[in-house]
Parts: structure tokens; sequence; C-alpha cells
């Protein structure tokens, strides 16, 4: 009996179905929520140092949902090519667990850079779609000579880079002390690359005063940090590095407004990268004569 | 409404109701004279009133004629003084001709263009899973309406956004008269006197808002005998009453509804719909018998919900209204008619969940107008006066990061003149101007509007209609319709004070019966409208947003044919529009090349097809209703990644999942599968001594068809609306 009235059923919907499409306004249409994709094969980024004992680069096939979730290997063969030898290097793949169960795969090699010379990073699907970027790798850059007080978080940074400066980073292990608790560490990071006076032969130096900044970070006074650890960071890159400060922040995030993957997103950049822990015996340099920084 | 044919006395009053004191509009009224030929005749208007100016001495007899009513007759001497004389009528009601009332709907109505009359009998015609039938349910069915869903409670007329619908109550604004169920509004049928719905072209009378106007006029409360209802149904419960407080001179209604969906659906339907709402209403009504009658409310709402019934999101909302209102006429006053109204309106609105925290605004508006109407020979003036004061606050969690000013208060006061010029007996000219001064908060508004109607055959509903007008709105309701899945709404005044919301209307519309049951009406319309807000475009789903202005076009024409045969109906709705927005980005240049973009926002419904039909025999009634509309347009990703900022340092792929982002080509280049839906009802009453009962069956979504409510884009989840919802529903009424 139920049988015969789920026929009846199906018979009444499938006559209605066909009048409603007779009338060529009611067919069922296929909904593709996303539209077909013939542009961008992966994104890619990442930064290859010449200084660094291993290079990360994250490459990861452009996704059909917003977070990936799937911890299946993709397939995906990752290759730097040195333009001028020929020569490739494979690297290797790490999958990379985010909370939530995001997973991401990242590609790594120890293969040693030559500067100043040209690196295809490709990145090639199962079905043969590829991906890939062009990088100059800089010449190799110069320890920074360094004087600091820490006390005031004062100090001046001295050194030749052949290639731009991009980055010069003071970053800062400090635990707060408020209303007589101490706070766990956090990590502040200050850059001063706006503070950086260049010379027409690469000669570089910079005045650094982070005592305020870091006040108005943390929102307590300097006498209240306890600074554990100070680090600084200067990296250099060559022609390829993006120039971004002209876009605004909706520019930025286009994905075709700085990219240098050709048939994908995302960017990669050759760099020279140097870190520095700013030690007691740097930080003694209080007491150096000082000299002008122009 | 005037007529003279000779020096002489004039005759002024309201027709009215004699049970409730409800008003009565086009009543046709006679003056016959005793001695000699010479009729004169005039019809009321939507207020009730009639007049005639320079009736000769003499007797006359004074008749009245109303469809479902029974004719009254008296006789009137006019003595040779001239004099003014107030001749207020009460109709009663004809037990014979109610029930073909009932299903033809009868009275032909004398509307302005873009005008919809809706009477509370009618509601049923969209199938409602409640004892009661709903404005709610019905409206979405008119052409030029588009509701998203199934739920949310936001109605997008001819292409404009919900913030720019005036919605009255008694002349008494109401912010958000939609429940989040979609079928239900705080206008069940029971309560509901008549509904005046302009889709665009309205008068000056109506300023403030740039898209529609829906005018409802409650019933007021029987003024002779107690009446109550009951109703049950999976979805809601309600109760009503009304009583006389003082026999034939004033009374009193109330109503109180609240949902069961939620506690219902667990058992019932295979999916949880975490939606609730309640609304009570006390309405107050006070009749002089002297042509002048008052009024005062109070209404409360409450709606809280999720639309996504996976996620923690969660929306409320509340409505306070509160009011009065004094209309009438005296013979003794050269203004043939005063309306006088004081509100108070506040809404408040919340949204809140795991995700970017709360937030919450408030608009609250204290209103005073007075309307009058004046004839001045033939020329009919109908001019007011308003002021309002307004205050709205908001604490949006950074929403649409470009807005510091938290609250603001703003006053407003103008006023408003439309005259009636008709040059024969077949064509209506109404040129009007409405006057709004911002107290230098906002420049002045001059908004001019034109309405024009040409009845070839002097046939009411006959005609061939015209309009044009520029309208104007002080502030806009932002809501991120980024996420369509939304019904947070944010009221501001524009941060940039030189920007005002704007639309100019035109329309040209056609009326005309056919033969004795059929009727058909067609109306195109276009819009042109400045300065919407509306979301900055971007890739990265970001919770926060700058705000942006888009301007735009709209243009559609809307179909309606009508059938009714006796006991039998059958209706037709078709509606075709595009809307299309314009808008400006700084950063469109990067992405696109062209600093401006044109597109179809997500509200544009370019196909839309609703059919009813239904029959009453005896006490059995059946309504079926289905509705087809094209799909919506949403954004279309190619794909999604994570993004590095290569701002002052590299990025540390090994320690930062990046910044999720959508690949796109442009936002609202896809559209939505098509929606239909058909709902069915069937109805049996019973009298069971001195209480009637109805029991109603019926089912939405009759043919379970998988409707998409909403598609998520940064999620990739479609939400879809009410699968198959079969439902009882019961109302038990006094008779």
């Amino acid at each position: 009996m139920r049988n015969l009235l789920n026929q009846i059923y199906c018979k009444v919907k499938i006559f209605l179905f066909g009048l409603l499409c007779i009338s060529g306004i009611a067919c069922e249409n296929e909904f593709d929520p996303l539209q077909e994709n013939d542009r961008y094969v992966f994104s890619m980024y990442g930064a290859f140092d010449i200084h660094a004992d291993t290079n990360w680069v994250r490459v990861m096939p452009i996704a059909e949902t917003l977070i990936p979730r799937d911890p299946e290997s993709n397939g995906t063969t990752v290759t730097m090519i040195h333009q001028r030898t020929g020569e490739e290097t494979q690297l290797q793949p790490k999958l990379l667990r985010f909370s939530g169960n995001v997973y991401v795969w990242n590609y790594w090699t120890t293969k040693e850079l030559e500067p100043q010379e040209e690196y295809m990073i490709r990145a090639e699907a199962p079905g043969g779609n590829q991906s890939f970027a062009i990088i100059t790798i800089p010449s190799e850059l110069d320890i920074p000579d360094v004087t600091y007080s820490g006390g005031n978080e004062e100090g001046e940074i001295r050194g030749t880079s052949e290639d731009t400066l991009v980055t010069m980073d003071f970053r800062y292990f400090i635990q707060v002390i408020r209303d007589r608790v101490v706070e766990p560490e956090v990590e502040v990071i200050i850059s001063n690359l706006d503070d950086i006076n260049l010379k027409t032969n690469g000669d570089y130096c910079a005045e650094i005063d982070n005592a305020e900044k870091l006040e108005e970070i943390l929102l307590a006074n300097r006498g209240d940090m306890i600074v554990n650890r100070r680090e600084l960071v200067v990296i250099s890159s060559s022609e390829d590095w993006p120039d971004i400060a002209d876009l605004s922040e909706e520019e930025i995030v286009l994905p075709d407004a700085v990219s240098n993957v050709v048939n994908g997103t995302g960017f990669i950049a050759g760099i020279a990268k140097r870190k520095i822990v700013i030690t007691s015996k740097r930080a003694s340099a209080e007491s150096a004569p000082k000299r002008e920084c122009i | 409404m005037t007529n003279s044919k000779a020096q002489g006395s004039l005759i002024r009053g309201i027709v009215t109701d004699y049970q409730t004191g409800k008003v009565l509009d086009m009543a046709n009224i006679t003056l016959q004279p005793m001695s000699g030929k010479g009729i004169i005749g005039t019809t009321t208007d939507s207020n009730g009133l009639y007049e005639f100016t320079d009736v000769a001495a003499g007797d006359y007899v004074f008749v009245v004629r109303y469809v479902g009513y029974e004719m009254h007759i008296d006789t009137l001497t006019i003595g040779l003084r001239a004099r003014n004389i107030s001749n207020h009528v009460q109709l009663r009601h004809s037990r014979e001709e109610l029930e073909e009332i009932n299903v033809q709907g009868a009275v032909a109505e004398d509307m302005n263009p873009g005008q919809i009359s809706i009477s509370p009998q009618t509601f049923g015609r969209a199938p409602t899973p409640g004892g009661s039938a709903d404005l709610a349910s019905y409206i979405q069915t008119q052409p030029g309406v588009v509701a998203v869903g199934d739920r949310g409670g936001q109605l997008f007329v001819r292409g404009g956004t919900p913030s720019e619908n005036m919605m009255l109550m008694d002349g008494l604004l109401i912010y958000q008269p939609f429940h989040i169920i979609g079928f239900f509004s705080v206008f069940p049928e029971d309560i509901v006197s008549n509904v005046d719905f302009y889709a665009g072209g309205f008068g000056p009378r109506y300023s403030g808002r740039t898209s529609s106007v829906m005018d409802v006029r409650l019933k007021n409360g029987n003024l002779y005998n107690q009446k109550w209802s009951a109703s049950v149904s999976p979805f809601v419960s309600d109760f009503f009453f009304e009583s006389p407080v003082r026999e034939g001179k004033s009374s009193i209604i109330g109503s109180l509804r609240g949902s069961l969906i939620e506690e219902t659906s667990d058992v019932y339907l295979s999916e949880k719909q975490p939606m609730k709402f309640n609304s009570q209403l006390l309405k107050y009504y006070s009749s002089s018998g002297e042509g002048v009658n008052c009024s005062a409310l109070i209404m409360r709402t409450y709606d809280r919900g999720s639309l996504d019934f996976e996620s923690d999101d969660y929306f409320k909302w509340s409505n306070i209204v509160t009011g009065g209102r004094c209309a009438g006429a005296s013979a003794e006053s050269k203004v043939s008619f005063v309306d006088f109204n004081f509100g108070l309106s506040y809404f408040t609105n919340e949204q809140g969940g795991s995700e970017g925290g709360l937030r919450n605004s408030q608009i609250f508006k204290s209103h005073l107008d007075m309307n009058l109407t004046l004839y001045v020979g033939e020329i009919r003036f109908d001019y007011g006066f308003f002021t309002d004061y307004r205050t709205m606050s908001y604490d949006i969690a950074n929403l649409f990061v470009s807005l510091d000013e938290k609250a603001v208060a703003f006053s407003n006061a103008g006023g408003y003149l439309k005259m009636g010029v008709n040059i024969g007996e077949k064509i209506l000219i109404e040129p009007g101007v409405s006057v709004t001064s911002y107290l230098k908060r906002l420049s002045p508004s001059v908004e001019p509007r034109l309405q024009m109607s040409w009845q070839p055959r002097g046939r009411v509903d006959e005609e061939i209609h015209a309009a044009l007008g520029i309208y104007r709105q002080p502030f806009a309701g932002l809501t991120d319709f980024r996420d369509a899945g939304t019904s947070f709404t944010t009221f501001i005044l524009l941060p940039e004070s030189e920007r005002r919301m704007e639309a100019r209307h035109a329309l040209l519309g056609w009326r005309q019966p056919v033969g004795d049951f059929f009727d058909f009406s067609v109306e195109g319309y276009f819009k042109e409208i400045k300065d919407t807000p509306v979301a900055t475009w971007g890739p990265v789903a970001r919770f926060a947003t700058t705000l942006a202005y888009a301007d735009g076009t709209v243009r559609g024409v809307d179909l309606r044919l009508n059938l009714n045969y006796r006991r039998f109906y059958m209706g037709l709705g078709y509606g075709y529009s595009i809307t299309e927005y314009t808008t400006r980005q700084d950063h469109f240049g990067t992405w696109f090349g062209e600093p401006v973009q044109s597109y179809n926002p997500p509200h544009d419904r370019r196909h839309q097809l609703n059919a009813q039909t239904g029959f009453n025999v005896g006490n059995f009634s059946t309504n079926v209703s289905w509705s087809y509309g094209s799909g919506l347009p949403y954004t279309r990703p190619l794909g999604f990644d994570s993004f590095f900022s290569f701002d002052q340092r590299p990025p540390d792929v090994t320690e930062d999942y990046g910044e999720p982002r959508v690949l796109l080509d442009k936002p609202f280049l896809g559209r939505m599968p098509d929606f239909h839906r058909l709902d069915i009802s069937v109805a049996q009453a019973f009298n069971a001594g001195s209480k009637d009962i109805k029991v109603q069956a019926g089912a939405i979504n009759t043919y379970n068809r998988e409707n998409l409510f909403y598609y998520d884009v940064f999620n990739q989840k479609g939400i879809n609306q009410l699968p198959l919802t079969p439902y009882v529903s019961l109302k038990i009424e006094s008779n």
C-alpha cells in the first residue's frame, strides 16, 4: 500500500514538474558554486635565503574550500631549477598542521644558493598543470655593526648592502609587570626600516630609539618591562622584492596585484637575511663614542 | 468627491461601519431632489469623507450605498439660507451579501499610481502555516516584492533595500514588522482593516523613504459586541479579542502571538528550527459620533533566531511602538478633514555568535504630524506638517571600520502639499511637493512629485496612470549583504554629509477590467538610485569592511491578472526587474583596470511569478499558491588560497597559515538556483453553538523542492529553505 502511494506521489510529482518544464521556467538547473578556474593552478609563497641552511616554500593547489582540511598528499612536485646551469633540485614535502585540523604543504631544500643567480621554483600537479616563479638571489649580506643600550632601547646599526634593504626588525621578548604581577612573555616586533639612512656606495646606518614605541604597543612604562631577549633581523633582496608602498590595504590583497607566480597566486622572493642576537656584550657598547648617522 | 449644482449649502460627513467605526472608502452617495430632476452623486475618499458643495434649497433623498452593507436612506431639508451641514453616516452590515464579498473582494478601489490596496480577506490566498492568514505571506506573492528566503524578515521592493521601505501602522512607524520566520508579521488578518501598499511613485504625504510604503490600518474593536479568537498550529499560537469599552462609543482590541516552531520542530521536522518570535498589541478606539474619532495603541515585538542553523550566529530584534491618532470632519470648518498623529517608535537589533563579537544597533523616532484636506472650488488640496526627532546608536564591532560616530541625534521638520486638479471628468493631475528641513544637520530637501491618471470611461477601476517623483532618505540602514544570511541592520547618518540616499521614480500603468469577473493591471517602472551604501569589495574573508557607495538603476514591469468568479478565484502575478548598481572604489583600477564597476546586487531577482487559486464552498475552502523566482546573484569564486603580505618582511611559512582569501573575477557574478515552491491549504469551518471552529490542513513546499536560502561562499555551504512541511491548525472564535 505504501509502495503504491509512493508511486502515485512520484508520478504526480513528475507530472507537475513536466508541466513546469514545458512552461520553460522551472526545470532543475545544476548549481556549481565555483566558477571554472583556468587561471590559477597553485598558490606559492616563500623566500629563498642565501644564508639559510634550509629554505621553505608554501605550495598549495588552488582550493575549492576556504580552509584546507585534507591531510592527504596532493601529489604536487616542486622543483628548483638553477636557470644558468639547468640543474634541478626537487624539494621535499612536509605536511604542516594548524589548529582546527587545517593542513598545508610546505616544501624544503638544503641546496646551497648562489648569489646574483636566477632560480625557477616550479610546482607541477599530477596532471601536468604548472605554476612557477623566477627569482633572483641577492648578494651576501654582511653582518652589521650594532651598538645598543638596553636601558633606554637606543642604538645604532651600521653596515653595507649591495642590494635593497627590505627588513630591519627588532624583536623583543618581553614580560610586563602590571599590578605587581609579571605577565607571560610576549614577542614585539618593531620595524626600523624607515630609520635607515642609505649612502650611494651601499653603506647604511640607522639610529634606533624604540623605548616609546614599546611603551605604546604594550601600554606600559619602560621601567615595568623585563626584556628577556632582543634580536635584530636585517634582510636585503634583489630588485624582485614587491614594491607595495603605494598600494592600499585593499589593493595589497588582490591576487594579481602582488605576484610573481605565473599560472598561480603568491610571491616568492630571493633574500639575504641576517639575524643578530643583541647580547650583553653588544648591549654594553653604551659608552662607545657616538658617530653621526648620516 | 465634490459636486456643485447651485449656490447653496455645504453637506459634509464621514461614512463608517456601524459596528467598528471603520471608515468606508468608495461608498456611493446620491442626493436626489424630491421635486424635479438633477440627481447629484459622489463617493467617499480613503478617509470615508464626502462633501457636497453649493447644494440648492429643497428637500432631498440622501442615499448611501456600499457593497456588503445595508443601504442608508434619509431625507434632508436644505433651507433657503446657505449653511454648512454635518451628516455622518454609519452603515450596518448586510448579512445576505457578506459571503459573496468575502470571495470577490468586491469594492472597486480608486487607487494611486504604484498602489495596491489589500484587504485582509485576501491574505489567505497565500497559505500561512498558522491559524490566521498573515500579510507577510501574502505580500511576498506580489510582483516586485522580493524576499531572499523564508526566514530573516527582509523584503526588497522594486530594487530598493529593506531599510528604504516605510512601514506604517495607523500612521505610526514600525521599523521591522516582519518576523524572523518569513510567513509571519505583526499583521495577522484578525487585526488588519486595510493595507495600502505603494511599490513606488507615492505622493508627498510620505517622505523620508526612497523605495516603498506600506500603510496598514488596524481594525477598530467592535463597539457593541465582545468577540475573541484563539488559534494554534505547529508554527504559531495567537489570541485575539475585541470588546466595547463604552457601548457604541469606544472599544478595545488586543492581540497576542507567539511562535512554537522552535519547540515543535524538534519532533516534527527533520531539522530543528531555532527561531522564536512574539508580539503583543493593544488598541483603544473612541468615536464621538460627530465625525471625530481617536485611537491609541501600543505594540511590542520580539524576534530571535539563527538563519544558518549550523552556526552559532544569532539575530535578535525588538520593536516598541506607541502613539495616537485623531481624525475627523466638521461642516463648521473650512478644512474638510483633519488627521493628527503622534507616535514613538523604537527598534533595536543585535547580532552575536562565535565570530566577530556582539553587534547591536538602535533607532528611536518620535513624530508629530498633521494632515489636512481642503477644497477650493473643484481643486482638492491635501497638505500637512510634520516634525520628527530621531536618535541612532550602534556598536558594530568594526563591521564597517570607517564609521566613527557611535551615536547621533537629529531633528527634522517640514511640510507637504498635493493638489488634485480634475481636467474634465476623466483626467486627474496631482502635482505635489514635500519639503524637509534638518535644522543644519543636513541640507534641506525639496522633493517634487507628480501623479496623473486618466479614466477613459469614468470608471475608477479602468485607468491609465503615471507618476514621477524625487525621494530622499536622511539615514541609511546598513546591512552587510556580502553575507546574504544576515538580518542585522545598522542605522546611520551617512558619514559624508554631502551624500544622501536618493531615488527618482517614474512609472506608467494600466488597470483594466474585462467583463464582470476578470481584470488585469500592468505597470512599468524606472528608478534612478544614488548613494546607496554598500560594503567595499575585497577578496579576503575579513569580518570588517569599509563603506562604499553605489548609484544605479532599477527597471521593470509588474503584471497582474485576476479572475473572481463567484466562489472561485485565480490570480497570476509576474514581475520582471533589472537592478544594476555602479560603484567606484579606489582599488578597482588595480583590480579591474577600470575605476568604476557595474553589477547586479544580491537582491536582483530577474523573473518572479506567482500563481494563486482557490474556492470557497459553504464552510469549506482551499487555497493553492505557487511561487517562482529566478536565481539571485551571489559571489562565485574561482577558488581559495591563503595570502601573505610582504609588507616590510617576508612571510614565515613554517609558522604562519596566512590569511584566507577568495579568488574571484568580480563579486555577484554567479546566480543561485531558481526558487519555486507550492503551498496548499484546505480549511473546514464548523459551528459549535456559540463558537466557530476552523480546522486547516496544509503543506509548505509541497513537492519538497530544495530551495537554497543562501550560499556561504567562504565556507562553501548552502543553507536550504524549509523542506516539505505539513501542518494542521485549529482556530476557535466566538460568533
